[in-house]
């Protein structure tokens, strides 16, 4: 056979003729039969019934893998992490597989301590899906996966961790088990914080290993940003200790403290006591979860008297060496009589503020008159909301001037009959601090993306200058005055700094009975530091002491407890020989000394007596120390020193253990020491916050104001 | 004879052609399964990373660390002890 196959041109000799060639041509007919039947099946399945067949595919090899972007981190101004998400693994069941729920309950119950009736319910149902227990210890988690039960699975979901607990728990809040923010900067930067949910085709072979062919958005575009605070965690921890101890040695309700640095309007610490555990949210009440700095308004009492006089000293309507009528310590408003607690003949227009003078106040008051105090005390930024950008701010309460009448003129100059925050009350001062100029206060420095590139800026902002710098540096000069020898706020002074403030006292309003408490006090301290170039502002509060109730008592050593941790922490270096300040020193040192022996009487029982024991040559038992808290090398150090090599279960620090602290036992038993990570579930019953328990506070109408107010 | 290795040539073209193709396609797939391997990788480093962070912002807090510094004791500088330094002067001069 000739064929030529690369033209059509008929052949120059004929085809052999006979069976052979009828032969082949019924071949090439069942051939081109053939692939004509097969062209037209590869027609019908690749373009007629294409879909159909491509999502048969699909349905077979490719998974969508959903993607729940990680949440983005809280971090101090230093980038120290406040809030961190971390996958933790949670326990869940598919009923339809469990084949012995009673068993399967009776076994989850012993491992996760989860409620058996609530959990048999759950497998009883023949559900798909039916969550046992959610985010569990990876101990926990281990345990169950040891158990392999039928039906009962483990999968790993984000949870959010406090790693310094309860340092600043009401300002960072928290967010729920589903990753949302409830409180705090968690709910109010959750657009933030929170990524995008990214779906994505995976391939997956007949072996189930993942193929990855349509790739995927780098994470940085689905991660959720992270929100740098302007907050220092050393600061904010020296805050919040000094708070705490102060208000547990006066025996009062609550405290307060913001500080401030008044160049910038940061705030570097907002503490109050007592606080929570934003990982331990629901066994806190709800009234803890505010942030009270900010949600919270009160009467100021004598900490605004500074603010009265920098404004008359600013309009011009009184001079540093004014004389002011002392009226023997009482004077009469209308029918009210204001009165000092040591009375004077005289005072210049300082002396007001340094010996908080409430005759003085109201004289000056009187000079500068309502309009123009009204119109200063809104420039100060008193009945506006600060900007802060916290959810609940309140603005306080200040009345137009043209509703004051005499009276409300007088114990508004005493600081009664409005009510600020004590952020407001702490960003006023700055004013005094910056030369006249009014900052918003700053919570939240920048968002930054995972690889720590700031995608959006909050820059300090002045709001609008207030006086000129010439009052400022005078009202600095009687602010410093009020914190020296017959002034009211000495036990501000921090040694080696010259210190300005003024202290305050207010009675609190009692709702039940109507007009003020005689027994309820707010002691308050407002101040600056150093006083001619200050650095730091601080507003501290404390709410009903009961053994004391001078602000320049309960609230002034407050700061100075912050101050001298603060400053040299910031590299501020003392102008003031210390040895002068001997009186404060030593009080500082008796302070000192107390807390060493605190902490001793703290840690000296149980290290002692466990020492003590184990060291014993003859002790043929020894008892078991408390080891909850430490970190696995201390923990391992001291077990270790005795010859005891624990059992270690899970990660981070002692959580548990076993035998219980205190406990006796032998050196050849076996000891097993539980660790998670701050805030991971401890199966502790949760304590339903009460809605009911909140505080109750009214703002009040000036005229019932007290007419004998103390320093 | 010729028209034998024309036919021979198309075959092999295509045999070659149509090897490549499940070679690249191959490939493809090996790779797909590569990254896949690393995303799972990358996926458990990330959660190993913020694990550690966690860690190490608990053993860093503050709050723990003050007490142990003073039972250790540490304490505060003074305010005596924090000198800033001049720099336009001899450091010896300014120390105090």
């Amino acid at each position: 056979m000739n064929l030529k196959l690369r033209n059509f041109k008929r052949p120059t000799q004929p085809v052999e003729p006979g069976p052979r060639r009828g032969r082949l041509l019924f071949l090439a007919f069942v051939l081109a039969f053939g692939v004509v039947a097969i062209l037209v099946r590869a027609f019908d399945l690749q373009v007629t019934r294409n879909e159909e067949w491509l999502e048969r595919g699909r349905g077979q090899h490719e998974t969508q893998v959903k993607l729940r972007a990680r949440r983005g981190d809280i971090l101090d101004r230093s980038g120290r992490e406040m809030a961190v998400s971390v996958n933790v693994p949670s326990v869940y069941a598919v009923p339809r597989e469990v084949t012995e729920p009673e068993r399967t309950t009776e076994l989850l119950v012993e491992v996760l301590g989860v409620e058996p009736e609530k959990i048999l319910t759950r497998l009883k149902k023949k559900n798909e899906f039916a969550w046992i227990a959610r985010q569990v210890t990876s101990a926990e988690a281990d345990r169950v996966n040891q158990l392999k039960l039928p039906g009962v699975h483990i999968t790993d979901e984000p949870r959010r961790f406090y790693p310094n607990r309860t340092i600043a728990g009401a300002l960072i809040g928290f967010a729920g088990v589903d990753g949302t923010g409830l409180e705090g900067i968690e709910r109010d930067y959750d657009r933030h914080l929170q990524g995008k949910e990214y779906t994505f085709g995976v391939m997956r072979d007949a072996r189930g290993r993942e193929l990855l062919t349509g790739g995927f958005l780098p994470e940085d575009q689905l991660a959720g940003s992270s929100v740098v605070t302007t907050i220092d965690l050393r600061i904010q921890q020296v805050a919040e200790a000094s708070l705490a101890r102060q208000v547990e040695e006066m025996g009062a309700r609550a405290g307060f403290v913001v500080v401030m640095d008044p160049h910038n309007g940061d705030v570097l610490a907002m503490a109050q006591t007592p606080s929570f555990d934003p990982n331990l949210f629901k066994e806190a009440r709800a009234d803890e979860w505010r942030n009270q700095p900010v949600t919270d308004s009160l009467e100021p009492g004598s900490t605004i008297k500074p603010f009265l006089v920098a404004a008359a000293l600013d309009a011009g309507k009184v001079q540093p060496e004014t004389i002011f009528d002392g009226h023997g310590g009482a004077m009469k408003v209308g029918k009210k009589l204001v009165k000092d607690v040591h009375g004077v003949a005289s005072m210049t227009t300082y002396d007001v503020v340094k010996f908080s003078s409430n005759v003085g106040a109201v004289q000056v008051g009187q000079r500068l008159g309502k309009e123009l105090y009204g119109s200063y005390l809104q420039a100060y930024g008193f009945g506006e909301q600060t900007g802060i950008g916290l959810a609940g701010e309140q603005s306080g309460i200040l009345r137009p001037a043209s509703t004051w009448g005499m009276i409300h003129l007088a114990t508004m100059s005493y600081g009664y009959g409005l009510s600020v925050t004590p952020l407001q009350m702490a960003r006023a001062l700055g004013v005094f601090a910056t030369g006249g100029r009014l900052m918003r206060p700053r919570i939240v420095k920048a968002v930054q993306n995972v690889r720590g590139q700031a995608i959006e800026q909050f820059p300090p902002r002045e709001v609008r200058r207030v006086i000129s710098e010439k009052a400022a540096k005078q009202i600095g000069e009687a602010l410093w005055m009020a914190t020296q020898e017959g002034g009211t706020g000495g036990r501000a002074v921090v040694p080696g700094y010259r210190v300005g403030g003024k202290t305050g006292t207010a009675h609190k309003v009692d709702p039940l009975a109507g007009g003020y408490s005689k027994s309820k006090m707010r002691s308050s301290f407002v101040g600056m530091v150093p006083v001619d170039q200050p650095r730091l502002v601080m507003y501290v509060l404390i709410d009903e002491p009961s053994k004391a109730h001078y602000g320049g008592v309960v609230a002034a050593p407050v700061f100075r407890m912050i101050g001298e941790e603060v400053l040299p922490y910031l590299g501020v270096p003392a102008t003031e020989p210390i040895v002068a300040k001997a009186k404060q020193g030593e009080e500082s040192d008796v302070l000192a000394e107390a807390e060493q022996a605190e902490v001793v009487e703290q840690i000296a029982p149980r290290a002692q007596a466990w020492w003590l024991e184990a060291q014993a040559p003859d002790a043929p038992r020894t008892t078991m120390p408390d080891l909850r808290g430490a970190t696995l090398g201390e923990a391992l150090a001291q077990l270790r020193s005795v010859g005891i090599d624990p059992k270690i279960e899970g990660a981070g620090l002692v959580v548990g253990q076993r035998p219980l602290a205190g406990s006796r036992f032998e050196a050849s038993e076996s000891v097993t020491l539980s660790l998670a990570l701050p805030g991971e579930p401890t199966r502790v019953a949760a304590i339903a916050p009460d809605a009911n328990d909140s505080v109750l506070e009214a703002d009040v109408p000036p005229p019932d104001a007290p007419t004998s107010v103390t320093p | 004879m010729r028209d034998f290795f024309f036919i021979l040539g198309v075959v092999a073209l295509c045999t070659g052609v149509l090897l490549n193709t499940v070679h690249r396609r191959n490939g493809y797939y090996e790779t797909g399964y590569a990254l896949g391997r690393a995303r799972q990788t990358m996926a458990s480093l990330q959660e190993e990373h913020k694990r550690l962070l966690v860690d190490r912002a608990s053993l860093l807090d503050p709050g723990r660390l003050s007490p142990i510094a003073r039972r250790n004791g540490y304490a505060v500088a003074a305010a005596d002890q924090v000198v800033l330094i001049d720099l336009d002067v001899e450091p010896t001069t300014v120390a105090r």
